[in-house]
């Protein structure tokens, strides 16, 4: 299985560097972690591999092929999504349209069909909110699936963005400090659906604050600072090497 | 009866040909794209169709067939810069391009007739025609809502990052609200040089713009009736509150501002989310209740 | 002859640089593209023409009244329209419309005031002098104007770039946010940039109303697309790329006058546009703000 794989990237914005020569590598079936203090430059990375930011210098190998520099809509047509730090939802829309959008990238009608109302059309559309349905179910939600997105709680819109991804069916999913302003409980359910994930075979990228959920549901770990990688290892190295240590509780 | 249909039948058409005109609109800020370039969709249709149809053989259906595709070119042209980048630049090259039209059409007087436009053009635009148009073109837009183009439409208006974090080329679906939205403008300015004998440069003007927009914004841009119920208060109000015509202009500008701050959603949508969000609570509801009783929820 | 109408191009130019430099700095530092500004303009150019026939102000001071009026013509626009617009969470389009609405009501004000007239400046409101100029005819009011244009983008750029008010503003352009966060009031930077950008629209609208003799309430709408040209060749938020941009826009508005028709200028205009904006959208000078790309 091919893995994603961050080689030597940097990001300069004017005259700042926000990313300096980092390289990581994200497998399928394992949860690895990002992490670092504030304004280290996680999202920007994130940013990088959707294809929102263009890298200053280095690849992004998806297997063969660099995805440095693509549009963001090719990106995740291969298999990669993501979640936003703020969540994104489409406010006006209902949650389960809100997790059917997710499911973009598996339409098979093309334009005119779908301006002619061809039966495929409509049997596509059936098929994406079944599926987006199930999703619910398995995340308990499905009290609401026709409220519209912008009503639910910080936490369950939390969850929804993630369902969204998900119904995306990616090989790789970015997360970008998913768990940010939920609750122990909520934190440990997103954690153990997480798992089963990368169980499933998806490699999932966590970039995060929260230490202890990363330690906990993280089995290699990068750690950035200042745009660049100063440690990287399994939870218990990382937790006892120096540098991070300096880097968190420094400043 | 027969005396109220006959003076308002003319205020009918009107509706139903401006009706046409909004979904045009509509079609573009659905879709997220700040194009305000309808006014010139109709001039390129209501010039091409009344030309193909007097100076040709090629008959109304024909014709305005004709129109319709130059609608598509036009609006395809338009979309090779504009369908990559971001609003206020769609809106600074559609209302420029509103402009040029007007420009053009007085200019190429050869063919367009100049400040004095065409003129003796056949009416062949009855009313049964334009409700039939203005039905069938509703049914088409309904069917392009709840279809995979109008969930796309629906991503990228309300957050083009995230519809592009999902895998939807924005490009793609901005050409294609361009093609959309020249070919329903190109019709509507056709059907109005059909209906009302002539056409002038003037008529595609500002005015237009004005009308169209506003008929939008405070019919509604998410259910294809909003543009049908905005355009039909708009065109009637006045001829009830007579005094107020020659207001017409600043009462149009005030309508604006006052709904766009106000009532940004317009008349329609803002119902339709009240009852949408009450039957999604009763759902919940019921879903919670089936829960508690140990039933499978729906 | 050639040299004559490229000076008669940089004359127009300036003006259009003017104008279209209100415009770019409140879309550069707030987002906001105000299509009211047209009206602001007419505007200025009013309250100067009416300074000098009903006030008898001599014209220095029919200046300065046309300038400050339309600074409060366009505060005006911002604190009835665009604020009570951000306090009801509206979006970029929303400003576009409301600017729209907020144009036809200055307008229909001015077209009542001078029931749809076209007014012209008493005669001799300027003296008129010429000058001979390596060859060409250059009379003292284009010299004038240039030179006007010229001091008040100086003072421009220095209030942006020397100025503590200036700074600020250069910071809520950037990120509104960080700035609040810095102690900056946005309230009072969104005041000021209005203030500013209709003082320039109204000194370009005296002006213009001068050079031309003609004062109408369309005139603002005519002036609008080239400032559009202008502010995205010139690069949106950027000060010396509106002002290069305008001279560009009013030498080829000119010549193309001059040489082909007045009609097709028009035609012309928007055409650089369209190729600009297929080419080279964000301009050809790094403005306040460059995110312009969508997909």
């Amino acid at each position: 299985m091919v893995s994603l794989r961050l080689e030597t990237i940097s990001k300069s914005f004017g005259g700042i560097e926000a990313v300096a020569e980092l390289s990581l590598e994200v497998e399928r079936g394992r949860i690895t972690g990002l992490i670092g203090p504030n304004g280290a430059g996680k999202t920007t990375v994130v940013n990088m591999i959707s294809g929102l930011t263009t890298p200053s210098a280095g690849h992004i190998k998806l297997g063969e092929d660099d995805l440095a520099g693509e549009a963001p809509h090719r990106v995740a047509r291969r298999g990669v999504s993501r979640t936003f730090q703020n969540v994104r939802l489409l406010r006006e829309a209902s949650v389960l349209d809100n997790i059917v959008v997710g499911a973009h990238r598996h339409e098979r009608t093309s334009l005119l069909a779908n301006s002619l109302g061809f039966p495929a059309v409509w049997r596509e559309r059936r098929a994406f909110r079944d599926r987006a349905a199930q999703l619910l179910q398995r995340f308990e939600l499905g009290e609401f699936a026709a409220m519209p997105a912008g009503g639910l709680s910080y936490g369950h819109q939390r969850l929804v963005e993630v369902m969204r991804a998900l119904a995306m069916a990616p090989d790789f999913l970015l997360l970008d400090e998913p768990v940010a302003g939920m609750n122990e409980i909520e934190a440990r359910r997103l954690g153990a659906i997480v798992r089963g994930l990368a169980q499933e075979g998806m490699g999932v990228l966590l970039i995060e604050h929260n230490m202890r959920f990363v330690m906990e549901f993280c089995e290699m770990i990068y750690v950035i600072d200042s745009g660049r990688l100063i440690a990287e290892g399994a939870a218990a190295e990382v937790a006892r090497d120096a540098t991070v240590i300096r880097a968190y509780l420094g400043g | 009866m027969m005396e109220f249909v006959v003076t308002y039948r003319p205020l009918f058409d009107l509706i139903c040909i401006y009706s046409i005109l909004a979904l045009s609109q509509y079609v573009a800020l659905r879709a997220g794209l700040f194009s305000l370039a309808t006014p010139g969709f109709a001039s390129v249709g209501g010039y091409a169709g009344a030309i193909l149809l007097k100076d040709t053989a090629l008959g109304p259906v024909l014709s305005a067939l004709g129109a319709i595709l130059c609608g598509v070119a036009v609006g395809l042209f338009l979309s090779l810069p504009l369908a990559k980048l971001r609003g206020a630049f769609q809106s600074i090259a559609t209302i420029g391009f509103v402009q040029i039209m007007v420009s053009l059409t007085l200019f190429a007087q050869p063919l367009t007739g100049g400040a004095l436009g065409l003129n003796a053009i056949p009416k062949v635009a009855t009313t049964g025609l334009l409700v039939a148009v203005v039905i069938a073109l509703t049914a088409l837009l309904a069917v392009i809502n709840r279809s995979g183009i109008g969930r796309a439409f629906d991503a990228i208006r309300q957050d083009y990052t995230v519809a592009m974090s999902l895998g939807i080329s924005v490009s793609r679906y901005f050409r294609y609200a361009f093609a959309l939205s020249g070919a329903i403008g190109a019709l509507g300015g056709c059907l109005l040089a059909y209906d009302t004998y002539s056409i002038q440069p003037d008529v595609f003007g500002f005015p237009m713009l004005v009308l169209i927009i506003a008929a939008v914004i405070l019919g509604g841009r998410a259910i294809v009736a909003g543009p049908l119920v905005g355009t039909a208060f708009l065109i009637v109000l006045p001829e009830f509150i007579r005094p107020l015509a020659d207001e017409r202009l600043l009462l149009q500008g005030l309508l604006l501002i006052v709904v766009i701050i106000y009532l940004p959603q317009g008349i329609v949508d803002s119902l339709t989310q009240r009852w949408k969000l009450r039957r999604a609570l009763t759902a919940r509801s019921g879903e919670q209740r089936a829960r508690a009783h140990g039933l499978p929820s729906a | 002859m050639l040299a004559q109408q490229l000076i008669n191009g940089v004359v127009v130019g300036a003006v259009y640089a003017l104008f279209s430099l209100g415009l770019t700095l409140v879309f550069g530092m707030h987002r906001i593209l105000n299509l009211a500004h047209g009206a602001v303009f007419m505007w200025g150019a009013f309250i100067g023409y009416f300074a000098v026939t009903l006030g008898r102000l001599p014209l220095w001071a029919a200046f300065i009244a046309a300038v400050l009026g339309a600074g409060f013509v366009s505060v005006a626009l911002e604190l009835c329209v665009f604020r009570p617009l951000r306090r009801h969470q509206g979006d970029e389009f929303g400003t576009i419309v409301a600017s729209i609405g907020a144009n036809l009501i200055l307008m229909d004000l001015a077209q009542q005031a001078t029931n749809a007239q076209t007014l012209r400046f008493p005669f001799g409101i300027f003296p008129i002098l010429f000058f001979n100029f390596l060859g060409m005819r250059v009379s003292l009011q284009q010299v004038v104007i240039l030179a006007a244009v010229a001091i008040i983008v100086v003072g421009l750029l220095l209030f942006l770039f020397r100025t503590s008010l200036g700074s600020e503003a250069r910071a809520v352009a950037v990120n509104e946010q960080t700035a609040m966060l810095l102690g900056v009031n946005p309230g009072l930077v969104y005041l000021t940039s209005f203030f500013i950008a209709g003082m320039l629209a109204g000194a370009a609208g005296v002006i213009l109303g001068i050079a031309f003799n003609s004062v109408s309430y369309v005139m603002g709408e005519a002036v609008m697309l080239q400032a559009f040209v202008v502010i995205v060749l010139g690069g949106l938020g950027s000060v010396v790329g509106a002002v290069l941009s305008g001279i560009l826009i009013g030498m080829i508005q000119t010549l193309t006058t001059a040489y082909i028709s007045t009609e097709l200028s028009d035609a012309v205009v928007f055409g650089l546009l369209f190729i600009v904006l297929l080419v080279r959208p964000s301009g050809f000078f790094a403005g306040v703000h460059t995110e312009h790309r969508v997909a």
